[in-house]
């Protein structure tokens, strides 16, 4: 299982209690993917954190998975039912079996760098761990950040630590997998907005991405839950959301993200339901497209708040005086060229295959498809098969999916593998080993 | 695609689309190198930052719908494709690479050739041209020290095409072949 986000989870814990033994590698330090990162899910509203760890902990609790974190796989040779694949796993600096995650190594460090999980909203020492719930629950030391590394000077976190778990001589290891079939749940990035040069992401500082946006919805992120707090002023507070934004595009990206507009709609619920009539929602959007189960529904509940729908899109935003966002769109509901302040300029950008992929593309040799995202077998019948036997894909590796479905082709993924590892075996057992 | 032009009519002025000048328009925007207008969002990216706009109530984004319904004749009869500015903003920032300029300059072209009566701001301009070679002739600017500038006070050398004789003979020929 390449990935320990929410589809490699599920098609882990899927294949485990089928009694097959999965490894699941992930880059990161902890599992837990894209969906730890956000804070509530449409359309139910419900914890992304309440769906989430109780996976977490089941995956890292079975007996038949092995987490390989601060894990890459290097290469992979044989064929299906027979892989073999070399796997690199950076050194952590910390003993997964003595660290008790209790903290003290990272409240006494002094080095500060931008945190990812927050993607860069916040600050996270030189030995951190991601997020509260992380799995495994280790510190990791950031070997390119620790003054120790850099400067050969500083032993703050060994010297703090009480189970002596710190280990600055830990090396990189080598490990070999032998396994009959390989899932890519390698997940998504998010569009760089700052293509989009007339909305002035990245010169404006509250012109932000949504997935930014929904680290400040989020009570652990780095404003405890309080979207507008950076952006604080007296008064009725408003909020843009820009739909579309790199989607739906011939210059960026053509095709559909298919989650943005339940995405807005939900940031701007949450935020009238947050400050009532504190804050006021304007939603741009080209068409409102929210078509999973019970996404009518709430699109309904939404407008029922008083969430403003404006049906076009900016086509550049300026900075007013008062350091606000000022831009102009022409309603084409009710044929008014509408000018627009707003306090926060929320832009909910495209889903977009990983951008270090053709690493991982080279090994495995996986055709993407014309939008860049790994290519299915057949569109309608083998969505989680690719063209090379024994090599599947789950969740958005293939393309922009909501978690419903993610969840969804992670289960027909770990089927598919599921049911060639059973062939494979039985054909091992009748004594017909060659392949 | 023509075909399917036919059996629409629009009740508020009881138009039909007219196809011949459809297909023309098609003919003009594919020398162009623009994408047709079936393309459109109509996402209003162009309306929204549209210069004109502002002033004249032009709507980028109504004029490919039309195009795109094949409702012409209304359009080359109007003013609103010589209100365009050319700022080339829908161009540059249309998500589905479809140019409304390009089609407004399409349409101003099948005007001319329809016989239709162009604004009289633009045969000022042709005859500007022709008298000085210049769509307008050099001005006097009043500055914020309330001075008057010229070309020659700034010492700026005179904007005059080097040959017009010859310049207004070359614009004639193309007048005379069009009309």
């Amino acid at each position: 299982m390449i990935g320990g986000g929410i589809a490699g989870i599920q098609a882990s814990l899927d294949l485990a209690g089928l009694g097959f033994k999965v490894y699941m590698v992930e880059k990161a330090p902890s599992i837990g993917g894209r969906v730890a990162q956000l804070h509530r899910l449409f359309p139910t509203l419900e914890d992304a954190m309440d769906i989430l760890r109780p996976m977490m902990t089941e995956a890292y609790m079975h007996p038949k998975i092995e987490l390989l974190t601060c894990s890459e796989i290097e290469a992979v040779s044989g064929k299906a039912g027979a892989f073999s694949a070399r796997l690199l796993t950076r050194a952590r600096y910390v003993d997964e079996r003595r660290c008790t995650g209790c903290g003290r190594c990272a409240s006494n460090c002094p080095v500060e760098v931008s945190n990812e999980f927050d993607v860069g909203l916040s600050k996270r020492k030189a030995i951190f761990i991601p997020f509260t719930w992380a799995i495994p629950p280790t510190y990791t030391i950031d070997g390119d950040q620790c003054l120790h590394f850099k400067e050969a000077m500083c032993r703050a976190c060994e010297r703090s630590c009480p189970e002596n778990a710190v280990n600055y001589d830990q090396e990189p290891t080598e490990k070999k997998l032998e396994v009959g079939a390989i899932i890519v749940a390698t997940g998504f990035d998010v569009y760089d907005a700052g293509e989009e040069k007339e909305y002035g992401y990245g010169v404006f500082s509250n012109v932000i991405n949504g997935l930014e946006y929904e680290r400040l919805c989020s009570p652990s992120g780095p404003t405890g839950g309080e979207p507008l707090q950076p952006f604080d002023r007296r008064g009725p507070r408003s909020v843009a959301f820009i739909l579309c934004v790199g989607s739906r595009d011939e210059t960026a990206n053509p095709y559909c993200c298919r989650v943005g507009c339940s995405v807005a709609l939900k940031h701007a619920y949450q935020l009238k339901s947050q400050y009532g009539d504190g804050a006021i929602a304007y939603v741009c959007f080209t068409d409102l497209r929210t078509n999973e189960k019970g996404g009518e529904e709430f699109s309904k509940r939404v407008r029922e708040t008083g969430v403003k729908l404006i049906r076009g899109r900016p086509s550049e935003m300026l900075s007013t005086p008062d350091g606000r966002v000022a831009f102009n769109v022409y309603d084409t509901a009710t044929s008014k060229l509408l000018r627009v302040e707003a306090d926060l300029v929320v832009l909910e950008t495209c889903l977009v295959q990983r951008r270090e992929i053709s690493r991982l593309q080279k090994i495995l040799k996986i055709p993407l498809g014309s939008d860049g995202f790994f290519l299915e077998k057949h569109l309608k019948l083998n969505q989680a098969e690719t063209s090379i036997d024994g090599v599947f894909l789950a969740g958005t590796a293939q393309g922009p999916k909501d978690i419903t479905e993610t969840v969804l082709h992670a289960h027909t993924a770990a089927m598919a593998a599921a049911s060639l590892l059973v062939d494979f075996t039985s054909k091992r057992h009748e004594g017909c080993e060659t392949v | 695609m023509s075909k399917g032009h036919g059996s629409i009519i629009d009740l508020l002025t009881m138009t039909k689309p007219n196809i011949a000048l459809y297909e023309k328009l098609n003919e003009i925007l594919l020398k162009l190198q623009c994408q047709p207008p079936s393309n459109c969002l109509q996402c209003a990216k162009c309306t929204s930052g549209c210069q004109v706009m502002r002033l004249l109530e032009n709507k980028p984004h109504e004029v490919v719908g039309l195009v795109g319904l094949g409702f012409l004749d209304e359009l080359i009869r109007s003013d609103r494709i010589w209100e365009c500015a050319l700022c080339l903003k829908c161009r540059e920032r249309c998500p589905q690479r479809i140019a409304p300029t390009d089609i407004l300059l399409a349409l101003r072209n099948l005007a001319v050739s329809s016989g239709v009566q162009i604004p009289e701001s633009y045969s000022k301009m042709i005859m500007s041209i022709i008298e000085h070679g210049l769509i307008q002739g050099p001005q006097e600017v009043m500055g914020a020290d309330y001075r008057i500038y010229t070309n020659e006070t700034l010492g700026l050398e005179p904007t005059k095409p080097r040959d017009l004789a010859k310049f207004r003979s070359v614009l004639l020929k193309v007048l005379e072949q069009n009309l």
